[in-house]
């Protein structure tokens, strides 16, 4: 039986499910209705993100148990919403600039966002397979959604067969799990611990979480990554990269952290590491940006893991705070890609993405430069920006559960990062501009780069503001 | 009716027919070149993730399994749907679903 009072513990879903349900239906009708639908996406963005502050601090389980309403999710939820705010605030710019001005584009961002917040709020390993699932099955469409571009369409490809082969696995691990403990729910799963030791159980979870390190690109899985990142549409990119990995890092994290036991904490910390390794190291011989961005994120996902890894109840804040610092300053990245780069003539080619290309952009365009510099820089780690403070929170969770060597070697691979940052910086205002190309700048798009850089400086120089939204302590 | 079924031949002879088909279907997707052939191996996949988990339902007499499968089979129809229209676009623009050829991405 739902109850009505389940209704009014899942508003910003529901808003954000029955918007989708109706964008879709609207734009079957009516084609030229894009203003409206883009419009009412935004409304519906917003009103989900205001009602989501109000479930701060409360505790509820809904819908017979397969939603679960508290701190953490509510949280990771706000994130992932406001991180899909900025980037379709931003997308109408370069969709009608690329001629994909369809109104299917806000429809699917607004099932995927749906597919979030299931995923991220689930209690029962059915909503977690649903939720993905919603979520996946959008990005795929959208990453091909430039669909007369091989590039676009080879992306999907890819991105969709191995997400598909990856849902496999993550379902087989379901099954065993299912099997061991004799349901679905995590009331059910989580109540007797003697079961984590039963072997059936660990590889059912480790092929649970084979299906979420897929999604989050961490280092074996994470081949994906560059090639679908820079096949996407950039704003696209832009949302899998922070609001995809939020939901991932959502759903798994409390998964991991309930299940703790110290016996698996090297193997976080080993592929915390690998994944650190390789993306930092990959990303030096890049020239393309939007894969240099790709590989930043898989070494962000690298450090997430560094506080995932480290299993304590530091966990969930440092990882929530690094994931909000991240999708400001890489969504505001990919942002100002989007802006730079130019529609293609032909058919094949993303125009205006190489770092050759951003040569003198502080001469020729200083309001996307600055804005540029400072997202690089916190995505580098540099002291009073928000980058700085989400690293370091992380890199103290793992200090305090006795991962030192991890932390140190994590911090001489952010040292690294700052090689191929800095490279980037140093194009935009030590050389001679490259062509003299003024770019056209709407007033959403900078509205959301304004946000994302003046959020960068605040939680940078006030990281307390963020932790005072909770009056309750993380469990 | 597969509860009586089930009085006669243990647990562990579907379990064994699931993994064998699951490997089947990794094998498949590893292996072959065709992107439709690799997508109906991982249907494979799922199916057979659909055999054990409707087992461990009717060993169990719990009806989670089941209602599990009929999501799995929503999304496997789903993700045909998609999947197909990817491979068509795909298609259009390259002539072919060899999955060797399709390598413009790579750094």
């Amino acid at each position: 039986m739902i109850k009505t009072i389940d209704f009014l513990n899942s508003i910003p879903l529901l808003i954000i499910s029955v918007s989708a349900v109706i964008t879709i239906l609207v734009g079957s009708f009516y084609k030229k209705s894009t203003k409206y639908v883009y419009a009412v996406t935004l409304i519906a963005l917003i009103a989900a993100i205001y009602y989501s502050f109000g479930y701060l601090d409360k505790e509820y389980l809904i819908y017979n148990n397969f939603l679960r309403v508290n701190n953490i999710t509510t949280l990771f939820s706000i994130i992932a919403l406001f991180a899909v705010l900025l980037s379709t605030l931003s997308a109408k710019a370069y969709i009608e600039k690329e001629e994909i001005n369809f109104i299917e584009f806000y429809s699917l961002v607004l099932f995927s966002t749906a597919g979030m917040l299931i995923m991220i709020q689930s209690y029962n390993l059915i909503t977690v397979f649903v939720g993905l699932e919603l979520m996946s099955i959008s990005f795929y469409i959208l990453t091909g959604f430039l669909r007369k571009r091989i590039k676009s369409n080879e992306s999907a490809l890819k991105y969709f067969l191995l997400g598909a082969f990856m849902t496999g696995f993550l379902l087989f691990g379901i099954s065993l799990i299912y099997g061991i403990t004799g349901s679905m729910s995590y009331a059910n799963i989580f109540q007797d611990t003697s079961v984590f030791k039963n072997p059936v159980f660990l590889i059912g979870s480790a092929l649970f979480m084979i299906g979420f390190f897929f999604k989050m690109g961490l280092f074996p899985f994470h081949l994906w990554v560059p090639d679908v990142y820079e096949g996407a549409p950039t704003t696209i990119t832009g949302l899998m990269s922070t609001a995809g990995k939020i939901a991932a890092v959502g759903t798994i994290t409390p998964f991991i952290v309930y299940t703790a036991s110290d016996n698996f904490r090297l193997i976080f910390s080993i592929i915390a590491l690998l994944t650190m390794l390789i993306g930092n190291v990959t990303a030096l011989a890049q020239s393309n940006i939007k894969r240099i961005l790709a590989f930043s994120s898989i070494a962000s996902a690298g450090y997430i893991l560094v506080g995932v890894a480290a299993m304590n109840d530091l966990s969930i804040k440092s990882v929530s705070f690094y994931l909000l610092a991240y999708t400001l300053m890489q969504l505001g990245a990919f942002i100002i890609v989007s802006l730079i780069e130019k529609p293609a003539e032909g058919i094949n080619e993303y125009r205006n993405v190489d770092i050759e290309d951003y040569k003198g952009l502080a001469r020729t365009n200083p309001q996307l430069a600055i804005p540029l510099t400072i997202f690089l820089f916190s995505l580098g780690g540099i002291p009073p920006l928000a980058g700085f403070w989400g690293k370091y929170y992380l890199f103290y969770a793992a200090i305090q559960s006795n991962l030192i060597w991890l932390s140190i070697s994590a911090i001489l691979f952010s040292v690294i990062s700052l090689y191929y940052y800095l490279k980037i910086v140093v194009y935009m205002w030590f050389n001679p501009p490259a062509n003299g190309d003024v770019y056209k700048i709407d007033s959403m798009p900078s509205l959301s780069i304004l946000i994302a850089a003046f959020l960068t400086f605040l939680f940078g120089i006030f990281p307390q503001y963020f932790f005072a939204l909770f009056k309750t302590p993380f469990k | 009716m597969i509860f009586i079924f089930s009085n006669m031949v243990s647990l562990d002879y579907f379990l064994t027919l699931s993994i064998i088909l699951f490997s089947i279907g990794v094998i498949g997707v590893l292996i072959r070149r065709n992107a439709i052939i690799i997508f109906m191996s991982i249907e494979l996949m799922l199916n057979s993730v659909n055999l054990s988990l409707i087992s461990f339902s009717s060993f169990m007499g719990d009806s989670q399994g089941q209602i599990l499968v009929f999501f799995v089979m929503a999304v496997a129809a789903a993700e045909a749907a998609v999947g197909l229209a990817i491979i068509i676009a795909l298609f259009r623009n390259k002539e072919t679903i060899n999955i060797d050829e399709i390598n413009i991405l790579k750094w």
